[in-house]
């Protein structure tokens, strides 16, 4: 039963701290958060759905729900963050939120309101495992998401420009001072962020229900995972949305009325001792 | 400076839409006395309104779709008919978005604004019992054609005249036919799980009052929320608790996720329930592939095959729309229409008088088993416990009657 309960949360918990990832790199570079990840995430599963049915193979349905989604998080940096920074210092929030209904609103219009099924990639096989069954989707989700965390942090702690965006997240007035185009940086960070919800929305298509309206739980369960984690930390949030995923589960055996609330609980307790997250860095402020 | 233009623009949007909020709020209001108690000279023109409200889009929407083909093809026959008021009825169809405060605006505008004269309507329960109260207020007749919460004909039971009627099986019956036909054919050990909306709490109550008269008692109470998708959790207590059978109560989505866990936790019980285990989105989300792998029976009162009028009316509705994926939500949408347009002819477009002739008709004959006098003045239900039966899936995906008697 145990079992069970912890291999269906850490494939849920995956995704969580995918998209939670998402509200991170723009944390970092931005200081701002994208509200609406969970609607963006709804945009990759639908777009994902509308490419797999008509035939694309689920390598291409990847790759170009990713770079359509780049797109997304350009024009969304454009509309909704750059002219809003100067303005006011919270606009974001609301402008954010306000893209994501638009988001959500085009999609109801697009792709109607009902729930749609995403054929499942790798069948219907049930694989066991010491008596828990697990679809292979979720283990393709796990290790998708595992694999694209990873290459992600490598990717802002290795490459030129990953360096180049921590620089910017660190100062954007040196960063420019040292030549590096910090309002491209910022559009780039907007972009992976978007680029990791729509990937997320592709994984766990099959694995949910799929329509209009799947984002708002999703994205909010992400952000109490990002919030569990610690904003700044990759591989604090990793653990965060894992934490999640399996503690969902677990207190859906005991009492499946309290599935949702029981993250939210959790990170209410966590908060309350660990303002910074579990895995946060614990500043001591002077004053 | 900029500050100003971006203030300036947000005020103006402000004004406009507070101006489009009036625009909607007078829109809504009537303005022109209501017509509904003039009798008609047959000179006049003036259209007949039937209103229509139902889920065309929201997780109802194959009902709501279903319904409106039927409804469609209801006045269409009735036309060819020469129906009285043929070249003067018209109906007027209102998406409800499965949401109840919209199915309740769209109320409010075919009583005010189209003056419809009788209403067909309603797929969720929830949007149903929001509006009755107008309904019944505003002594138009209303045609229930789907939803099945059993409150939602008793509710004005106690009044001179009861304004709602139904076509479709409502639940308390549905529950007595699922739950003892389970308890008949020997199985004891019943787990539930239903979800917590309205519907399933609702249908929940209505099993374990039944188990109760019934001396037993459900090993296990289970529940989920309505866009859920793993049900591992609860199906693994159930298991363990020893179910030998599992009695649902929730709509379809979410009853594609319980079979989906099932499946994945190995565990293959009978699955019993109410009729929405036969909405066509079911079986979508499921798979024919899951889905042979269970026993799946559900409550309907109407098979394609029952009567050669059953299976001339799909027939047609195959010719016309390609496609009659929910027969049953057609079926008892047709013969709703039907039922209005027939009491249309008796007396005139006046709401009250419809109400009384639909009530006391008793020469109807419908596609589904509604018999020639479904009403009365104690009872609005037109589909009595007899008619009632356990279907199950074939292989195909097909409903058919089951082996159960």
């Amino acid at each position: 039963v145990l079992l069970q309960a912890i291999l269906s949360g850490l494939a849920i918990g995956s995704i969580y701290a995918l998209i939670a990832q998402g509200y991170y790199v723009t944390h970092v570079t931005t200081n701002t958060l994208n509200m609406g990840q969970g609607d963006f995430l709804m945009l990759g599963a639908l777009l994902g759905v509308t490419l797999y049915t008509s035939g694309v193979p689920l390598v291409f349905v990847i790759a170009a729900v990713i770079a359509l989604m780049l797109l997304v998080g350009i024009g969304l940096e454009q509309i909704a963050i750059r002219p809003l920074k100067t303005a006011m210092s919270i606009g974001w929030i609301m402008s954010t939120v306000a893209v994501s209904l638009v988001v959500r609103n085009g999609a109801a219009l697009i792709w109607g309101r009902n729930i749609r099924q995403f054929p499942p990639p790798f069948g219907q096989k049930i694989i066991r495992f010491f008596g828990a069954g697990i679809q292979p989707q979720e283990i393709f989700v796990f290790a998708v998401a595992i694999a694209a965390m990873l290459l992600l942090v490598l990717f802002l702690k290795k490459s030129m420009l990953g360096k180049a965006l921590m620089a910017v997240a660190f100062s954007p007035d040196a960063a420019a001072l040292m030549g590096i185009n910090v309002r491209r940086m910022y559009w780039l960070s907007y972009a992976i962020s978007t680029a990791l919800a729509g990937l997320g929305g592709v994984l766990v298509a099959p694995i949910t229900n799929t329509g209009a309206y799947m984002g708002g739980l999703l994205g909010l369960k992400a952000f109490a995972a990002a919030i569990l984690g610690g904003l700044g930390e990759p591989f604090g949030i990793l653990l965060g949305g894992l934490v999640l995923g399996v503690t969902e589960m677990l207190v859906a055996n005991v009492n499946s009325a309290l599935k949702d609330s029981s993250a939210f609980i959790l990170i209410l307790a966590i908060l309350a001792i660990r303002p910074t997250g579990l895995f946060g860095k614990v500043i001591s402020q002077k004053v | 400076m900029r500050k100003n233009a971006k203030l300036r623009l947000g005020s103006v949007l402000v004004v406009l839409m507070a101006f489009l909020a009036a625009c909607g709020g007078g829109a809504t209001a009537p303005s022109t006395p209501a017509g509904g108690g003039t009798s008609a000279p047959a000179a006049d023109k003036t259209p007949i309104v039937i209103g229509w409200s139902n889920s065309l889009s929201g997780g109802t929407s194959d009902y709501g779709e279903a319904s409106k083909n039927a409804t469609e093809m209801a006045l269409e026959d009735y036309k060819a008919k020469g129906g009285k008021y043929a070249d003067r009825v018209k109906i007027v169809y209102y998406d409800d978005e499965a949401k109840p405060d919209k199915s309740v605006e769209n109320i409010n505008r075919l009583i005010q604004q189209d003056k419809a004269v009788i209403l067909i309507g309603t797929t969720n329960s929830g949007n149903a019992l929001g509006h009755i109260q107008i309904v019944q207020q505003s002594k138009i007749p209303e045609i229930i054609s789907i939803a099945t919460n059993t409150t939602i004909t008793q509710k004005f039971a106690g009044e001179p005249k009861n304004y709602i009627f139904r076509t479709s099986m409502f639940d308390r019956n549905q529950v007595l036919t699922f739950v003892d036909t389970m308890v008949n054919n020997g199985f004891k050990k019943i787990a539930i799980l239903h979800d917590t909306s309205g519907y399933g709490v609702g249908g929940k109550d209505d099993v374990v009052a039944r188990l109760k008269e019934l001396k037993i008692t459900p090993i296990i109470i289970e529940s989920f929320q309505t866009g859920d998708t793993d049900m591992t959790a609860q199906l693994r207590k159930a298991k363990d608790a020893g179910a030998d059978a599992l009695a649902t109560y929730a709509l379809a989505p979410e009853l594609a996720n319980v079979v989906k866990s099932a499946d994945k936790i190995g565990w293959y019980p009978k699955v019993f329930g109410s009729w929405t285990l036969s909405q066509p989105l079911f079986m979508k989300l499921l798979g024919k592939d899951i889905a042979n792998k269970f026993e799946i029976y559900m409550v309907q009162s109407f098979t394609i095959d029952q009567s050669p009028a059953a299976k001339e009316f799909h027939d047609k509705l195959m010719k016309k729309y390609g496609k009659d994926e929910f027969p049953i939500a057609a079926a008892q949408s047709y013969d709703s229409t039907m039922m209005a347009l027939k009491a249309l002819d008796k007396v005139g477009p006046d709401p009250e008088k419809l109400r009384d002739a639909i009530e006391n008709q008793d020469d109807f004959v419908g596609v589904t088993s509604i018999g020639k006098k479904p009403y009365s003045k104690d009872n609005h239900e037109a589909i009595p416990r007899e008619v009632m039966f356990l279907a199950t899936y074939t292989k195909d995906g097909a409903i058919v009657k089951s082996n159960f008697k």
